[in-house]
């Protein structure tokens, strides 16, 4: 099955055409304008499971072991993880993966792109004035 | 079994020995961009060279085993990781096989039209499996990230598919 293997013509027009389509919607997921952030939700094994303030500067430590959500342990970790929250800005500032893809994307502050720490089953997102209405938990 | 049959099982095995190793060996490579999801793809290399030489079917074949076998070895069977690999697979095999029956398509169309397909089939597959609607966000930095790789991967493959083609005898070749 043999196909070209020089650039032609469909690809002078397919390569911009994708370029521009995903510069555009990464402008419209990033620059425009977006409330500010209030709560941090954070999602263990698709359940949310902490919803907290964003304004207030804490660091939430998760064990892992048997669920129990009064001693923040849960069995989907892969090692402990701390959470911190500073400034209003999160990060996950230890985990245990393979990649560390989580740690390494660093603070986050607007409600426009989650952390996710897929080894761990865990999403940090952070939630505008307008998201639902939830009572706080921490 | 004939002796053309025998070269060309012998060929496919060692391809997807390669690809099996790239596969491992790309999780050493340094991560510049820490979003899930975003990576070269090095073990793609193998795909179209196969794809090119040996037909849709052992295309198929080959990244199926693929993603079955690092799934066994590395990641785990029936694992998250491996849900994500295989909708990867499905989502940009799916989208090859459509756009290699163009024959004005080239290699890099083909790429990079893979590359982000495999893309979206693993972002809409965590979106299941996590029950987050948020991974989408991912999607916008996945398509550009995808994009270069693409690029990347059909510019090696191009290369290294031009040397093949003096060494991998002409009647194993599909037509």
């Amino acid at each position: 099955m043999k196909f070209n293997l020089k650039a032609n013509k469909i690809d002078a027009i397919f390569i911009p055409i994708i370029m521009i389509s995903a510069l555009l919607l990464s402008f419209c997921l990033y620059y425009i304008p977006k409330d500010e952030g209030k709560y941090v939700s954070i999602y263990i094994q698709t359940k949310l499971e902490y919803y907290l303030d964003l304004n207030k500067n804490q660091t939430l430590i998760l064990i892992k072991g048997d669920y129990d959500k009064e001693k923040n342990q849960f069995p989907s970790l892969k090692g402990d993880m701390t959470i911190e929250i500073k400034d209003k800005k999160v990060r996950v500032e230890k985990e245990e993966s393979p990649l560390h893809i989580c740690s390494k994307q660093g603070w986050i502050s607007l409600p426009n792109m989650p952390i996710t720490c897929a080894p761990n089953a865990v999403i940090i997102v952070i939630e505008s004035s307008q998201s639902k209405d939830i009572n706080i938990i921490v | 079994m004939k002796k053309e049959n025998i070269y060309t099982i012998s060929l496919l095995s060692i391809f997807l020995a390669i690809s099996i190793l790239l596969n491992y060996v790309e999780n050493f490579l340094p991560m510049f961009i820490p979003i899930p999801g975003v990576k070269l793809g090095i073990a793609n290399i193998i795909g179209l060279i196969v794809l090119y030489f040996f037909g849709r079917k052992k295309f198929i074949l080959l990244n199926f085993l693929r993603v079955i076998i690092v799934g066994v070895l590395f990641n785990g069977i029936f694992t998250s990781s491996f849900f994500l690999s295989f909708s990867g697979f499905l989502c940009s095999s799916f989208i090859a096989i459509i756009l290699s029956y163009n024959k004005k398509i080239s290699i890099y169309t083909l790429s990079i039209a893979s590359s982000i397909f495999h893309s979206i089939g693993q972002i809409l597959c965590a979106c299941i499996i996590y029950s987050s609607v948020y991974l989408l966000y991912y999607l916008s930095i996945l398509v550009i990230t995808s994009s270069i790789a693409g690029f990347l991967i059909a510019y090696i493959s191009s290369l290294i598919i031009k040397r093949l083609e003096k060494i991998i005898p002409f009647q194993l070749q599909a037509k």
